[in-house]
């Protein structure tokens, strides 16, 4: 095919704007601080411009946004500037404050990593765990472990609130 | 826990105006440089085509393999080379990548365990200029085009009262608007942009270059690096060039503390 087959600016300018706040909530869980969420979310769109995948729906589109972000957030987290530690293990570290977030928000994104997307995508955008597998492209068993493990933290972080 | 709280506390999670425009505009500015380098047609039509050649394409192989595997045209099973494992290095118990911080910067020196707080603050040029300490070692100089973009203040206290500090910021020689419509994106241009950060510790790059001993010659033997870091005694300044000349790095990094 000698034609390339690149996105017109409307449709680039279309799939930003239905998706753009969904890829920026993913970014923030992970950055948990708007300067660096700005730039995921950038690099996310750019790498949909450079890669041009062939996504044949709406939900398909979302999908590749989702893992995309993902992805670039953990690379970005081993950028040079960063120190590299599990924060697996030091979940009493407190995230940004610089943006409004809560009680609730909070202990999402101290979250370990695996969790974050998982139970955003089960919560906020209502997908269920064999959504979410296809999504991320995970064995339908680890989201459903993954999703049993991040409410039991959720549980014990949030105490009696997690009860209401 | 109530599902509406939840999506209630989700729902705050957005960019302001000022940051939903800035990255409209660059993502748009980065389309139409992109397509700068190829005809673009749809990609509604693209799929008309893509569709029924994918369907040939799977066919062919599927047909390819069935056979394959019925006539050991890629040998018996059970006998292939082991695939690699070099993937596997990267992952810890459980399959999954380690975590890393997202907020908190100190040094090597110290662990996550003395750790009593961090966050990060966005501040502009004229905040900077007020940061004392960190302040003394901006660069005076960019090249021609390039501005303050943004950046951010990590700082990370320690339960014993020590404070890191780090400032990040982001040069960008982008400067034009785009609109909702597309119809500005002609006119913009990506430009190029460099990373610099000033901080009061030592951060992860590699060897730190005395300031006094920075010069053509030093920044082209570490040019592959892509990373450089310069100690000014307590304070260090790391410089990721990006889209910057060997010159251009040199300016910038001649300009500090001047």
């Amino acid at each position: 095919m000698s034609k390339s087959l690149l996105r017109t600016d409307k449709e680039i300018a279309e799939i930003y704007g239905r998706h753009s706040q969904t890829v920026y909530r993913v970014c923030y869980a992970y950055m948990k601080n708007p300067m660096d969420t700005e730039d995921a979310v950038q690099e996310t769109f750019f790498r949909l411009i450079d890669k041009n995948p062939v996504l044949e729906s709406v939900e398909h589109e979302k999908a590749w946004l989702i893992r995309t972000a993902t992805n670039i957030c953990k690379d970005e987290l081993r950028h040079w500037w960063r120190r590299h530690e599990d924060i697996d293990d030091h979940p009493e570290i407190e995230a940004a404050d610089t943006a409004e977030t809560d009680e609730v928000l909070r202990a999402v994104t101290e979250l370990p990593d695996k969790y974050k997307t998982v139970i955003y995508l089960y919560y906020y955008e209502g997908y269920n765990s064999a959504e979410i597998a296809a999504i991320l492209r995970k064995p339908k068993a680890t989201i459903r472990y993954h999703l049993s493990e991040a409410r039991k933290l959720l549980k014990e972080r949030l105490g009696a609130f997690y009860e209401t | 826990m109530k599902h509406d709280k939840l999506i209630e506390s989700w729902d705050k999670i957005l960019p302001d105006e000022a940051a939903d425009a800035r990255m409209r505009s660059k993502i748009m500015a980065y389309q139409r440089e992109h397509t700068k380098k190829g005809k673009v047609i749809s990609m509604t039509k693209a799929m008309k085509m893509v569709i029924p050649v994918a369907a040939c394409l799977a066919l062919a192989v599927t047909g390819t393999a069935y056979l394959g595997m019925r006539n050991q045209w890629f040998g018996a099973r059970g006998t292939s080379e082991p695939q690699s494992t070099a993937d596997s290095h990267k992952t810890v118990a459980g399959g999954e990548e380690a975590g890393v911080f997202s907020v908190e910067c100190f040094p090597a020196s110290r662990t996550a365990d003395e750790v009593a707080d961090a966050h990060v603050t966005g501040v502009t040029a004229a905040d900077a200029a007020k940061l004392g300490g960190l302040c003394d070692y901006l660069p005076t100089a960019v090249p021609s085009g390039y501005q303050w973009e943004t950046a951010g203040l990590y700082e990370t206290e320690m339960k014993d009262g020590t404070v890191y500090r780090t400032l990040k910021i982001t040069y960008s020689s982008f400067t034009a608007e785009v609109g909702d419509d597309c119809a500005s994106v002609a006119a913009a241009d990506m430009g190029g942009n460099f990373y610099l950060t000033v901080s009061d510790f030592k951060l992860g790059t590699g060897e730190a270059i005395p300031a006094d001993s920075v010069n053509a010659s030093v920044l082209s033997d570490k040019w592959d690096d892509g990373v450089f870091c310069i100690g000014y005694g307590d304070y260090y300044v790391t410089l990721e060039p990006t889209s910057l000349t060997q010159n251009e790095a040199l300016t910038v990094i001649q300009s500090i503390g001047k």
